[in-house]
């Protein structure tokens, strides 16, 4: 995800919130769930057998509609949609802002969906809106970002960050012989995901007793400063081997740096996502790894989901958030079937 | 005590003129002289101090992959920082360089993609992205200047609205992502270095900084770029057309900033939506470290370059003697306010 003017703060692609109080909050939802469920079965129950030829209709709101992350979400959903016999409603702002999503999803409520998955663009702001769905015994579930008090939301789907910072630490060990520094060029600090994709490559890396590393560089996702940046680290570290640039930007211009200082092919650079700008780097070897972040299946899971809330089997879906793990795409396996249909599409 | 602000913050030909001092001649100390004769050019001092101390530091700034690094990191400010010197010595303030940059990139790409695939030249579909890039920088540079001239709106206000709405416009053009599909020559143009040492974009960044340096310093245009900045209202009374001259200062910063969204592109191959994006500040940085007033009329090129290389510098040199990479913008931001200290501290030894 960019994070760019007024598009601060993002996921997977927005903010996160992993906090004991976040998890407390979920557990008390689930009790109060499960007292009060016996009215809101028969509800649905009943719903289900007046409209028993009508189709459910899922509206999916996505962080921006522009985005090739959330455009792979969408196909996943929709394809999940096509299975199950429902209609699949994508509409979204095509930039990343609170202002623009919020009037879409009191809209949305307008309409009287079924369910509603949605990418919220701030984790308090919109809790009101979405609360307003709730409050209409429309489920909500969350995809890639959500809110800061999950305890109204029917499900939450996101990608798991520590793990993909890790799995990015394992592909340059491994590329490395386990030998030898390594560095981050991170975006912004304070930015919940990367800062958590961050911690996951320090904690792995302390795994491995003859690497270091060297320095944590911020670029506030500008390209050429992580281009300068991976340039500098080369100069001040002769037994570099890696550098982790944990979003688009970073990799990109981390790799152009490593690839201008003539240290392709000896200094690996994973990245995060896999745009086509990215996977074009990935096959030049620009970029050695891409850690590949699984929005199809965020939005199957999603439409699976609302579809079990509305059939009454509530019980399918798990109480905690669901954190699904990334895939590691690198220069070697990138034209392999089995990886590269995990590379995010531009077309819905 | 009444505060002056900026002029940039009040329309333009209304700003008073700084008060001048008159310097009482006699019973001035010999070693004012010495303060005299550094100038304006104290900063190259500060520069090579900056230059020895890194160095001295780790020797590896001394290397060849140190300064490719510095003199390639520089090119797209060194650009902004030009035309935003322009814009300064006026007493104005140009915002919006920073998002003409990323929305020129994007608009040239965009073009430069739908002509490769309805199989246009490579060679022509490269020069049609350079003359869309520069001329939509200009007429955007041209608006600004038109508002700011012909509605009498501060310059403030008028380049943070088009931050605001340039800077959001590269989202709505090929869906907001970024465009790959380029001729190989802007790919070429920002890896090709002359004898190993200087790249194309740093040189042409240069001559464009010598250029516009020639025009400010040798031409009547720059005098009365001066004029203006030192006092709007006798300029008028001089019979100096400041309003139009105000366009072409605001449609300078535009067209640089469009060459600076080539020279960003050429050196990623790929026109990216949010490139430029808080340029701006950086280039001010740059241009008020080198010795430019923000109220107006005091300022000179060789600053500003050498204010661009000072920031290009510490991205590079902190990296290389270690220092956490969150401190670079604290570095920077000390610099500036020690940098104009300093200035007015010897300003006002020089009056005295």
């Amino acid at each position: 995800m960019k994070i760019g003017r007024k598009k601060l703060p993002l996921g997977n692609k927005g903010w996160r919130y992993r906090t004991a109080a976040a998890g407390a909050a979920a557990m008390l939802a689930a009790t109060a769930l499960t007292t009060g469920a016996t009215g809101a079965g028969t509800a649905a129950s009943s719903a289900t057998t007046r409209h028993a030829a009508k189709k459910y209709n899922i509206v999916l709101i996505p962080g921006l509609t522009t985005d090739p992350f959330y455009i792979t979400m969408g196909v996943g959903a929709k394809a999940e949609a096509a299975k199950l016999g429902v209609n699949l409603i994508w509409k979204g702002a095509t930039t990343w802002s609170v202002t623009l999503q919020t009037p879409i999803v009191n809209a949305t409520l307008a309409s009287h969906p079924d369910a509603l998955l949605i990418a919220p663009t701030d984790a308090k702001a919109l809790f009101n809106p979405i609360d307003a769905f709730v409050k209409s015994s429309i489920p909500v579930i969350t995809v890639d970002t959500t809110l800061a008090n999950q305890s109204i939301l029917t499900g939450a789907i996101s990608s798991d960050n520590i793990q993909g910072g890790e799995a990015a630490a394992k592909a340059i060990a491994a590329a490395a012989h386990y030998r030898g520094a390594v560095a981050v060029i991170n975006v912004v600090k304070g930015v919940t995901t990367t800062d958590l994709r961050q911690q996951g490559f320090l904690q792995q890396m302390k795994k491995y007793p003859h690497m270091t590393v060297v320095a944590t560089e911020y670029d506030n996702d500008n390209q050429t400063t992580a281009e300068s940046q991976a340039r500098a680290l080369i100069l001040a570290h002769k037994n570099l081997v890696g550098i982790f640039g944990t979003n688009l930007y970073s990799a990109a211009g981390a790799g152009k740096g490593v690839q201008a200082a003539g240290m392709k092919g000896r200094v690996f650079v994973a990245g995060y996502d896999a745009e086509p700008s990215e996977v074009k780097l990935l096959k030049q070897g620009v970029i050695s790894i891409l850690v590949v972040q699984n929005p199809a299946m965020e939005g199957k899971l999603g439409v699976q989901y609302a579809y079990d809330a509305l059939t009454g089997h509530k019980n399918l879906i798990p109480k905690k958030e669901v954190l699904l793990p990334n895939i590691i795409a690198t220069t070697q396996n990138a034209n392999n079937p089995k990886i590269s249909k995990y590379f995010y599409k531009t077309k819905l | 005590m009444r505060v002056k602000l900026p002029s940039a913050f009040s329309p333009p030909g209304t700003a008073t003129a700084p008060a001048v001092s008159v310097a009482p001649a006699a019973e001035r100390p010999a070693w004012l002289g010495v303060v005299d004769r550094i100038g304006d050019f104290w900063i190259v001092g500060v520069l090579g101090l900056m230059v020895l101390i890194f160095g001295l530091l780790n020797t590896q700034l001394f290397t060849k992959g140190a300064w490719l690094s510095i003199s390639n990191f520089s090119v797209e400010y060194l650009l902004l920082a030009v035309g935003q010197l322009f814009v300064i010595l006026t007493g104005g303030i140009d915002l919006s360089d920073g998002a003409i940059l990323g929305f020129t990139g994007m608009v040239s790409g965009a073009v430069m993609q739908s002509m490769l695939s309805s199989h246009a030249g490579d060679v022509l579909t490269t020069s049609v992205g350079f003359v869309v890039a520069m001329a939509l920088g200009a007429l955007i540079g041209f608006v600004n200047g038109f508002l700011i001239t012909r509605l009498k709106l501060p310059p403030f206000i008028v380049t943070l609205g088009s931050l605001t709405a340039v800077g959001a416009a590269p989202s709505l053009i090929n869906g907001g992502t970024e465009v790959s599909n380029l001729p190989p020559q802007i790919g070429n143009i920002g890896i090709s270095a002359i004898g190993g040492w200087i790249y194309t974009t740093f040189l042409i960044a240069i001559v464009a900084a010598v250029v516009f340096g020639l025009f400010l310093h040798r031409t009547r245009f720059g005098l009365r770029t001066y004029a203006i900045g030192s006092n709007g209202l006798s300029a008028r009374r001089a019979g100096i057309n400041v309003d139009r001259h105000l366009v072409w200062v605001y449609t300078i910063s535009g067209f640089l900033a469009g060459l600076a969204g080539m020279m960003v592109m050429a050196n990623f191959s790929v026109a990216n939506p949010l490139a430029g994006q808080n340029d701006e500040l950086d280039a001010i940085a740059a241009v008020v470290i080198g010795g430019a007033s923000l109220f107006g009329g005091r300022g000179h090129m060789l600053g500003t370059v050498v204010g661009t290389m000072i920031i290009s510098l510490l991205v590079t040199g902190l990296v290389l003697v270690n220092v956490n990479g969150a401190w670079t913008e604290v570095a920077t931001g000390v610099i500036i306010v020690a940098a104009v200290t300093v200035d007015q501290v010897r300003l006002r030894l020089a009056e005295r």
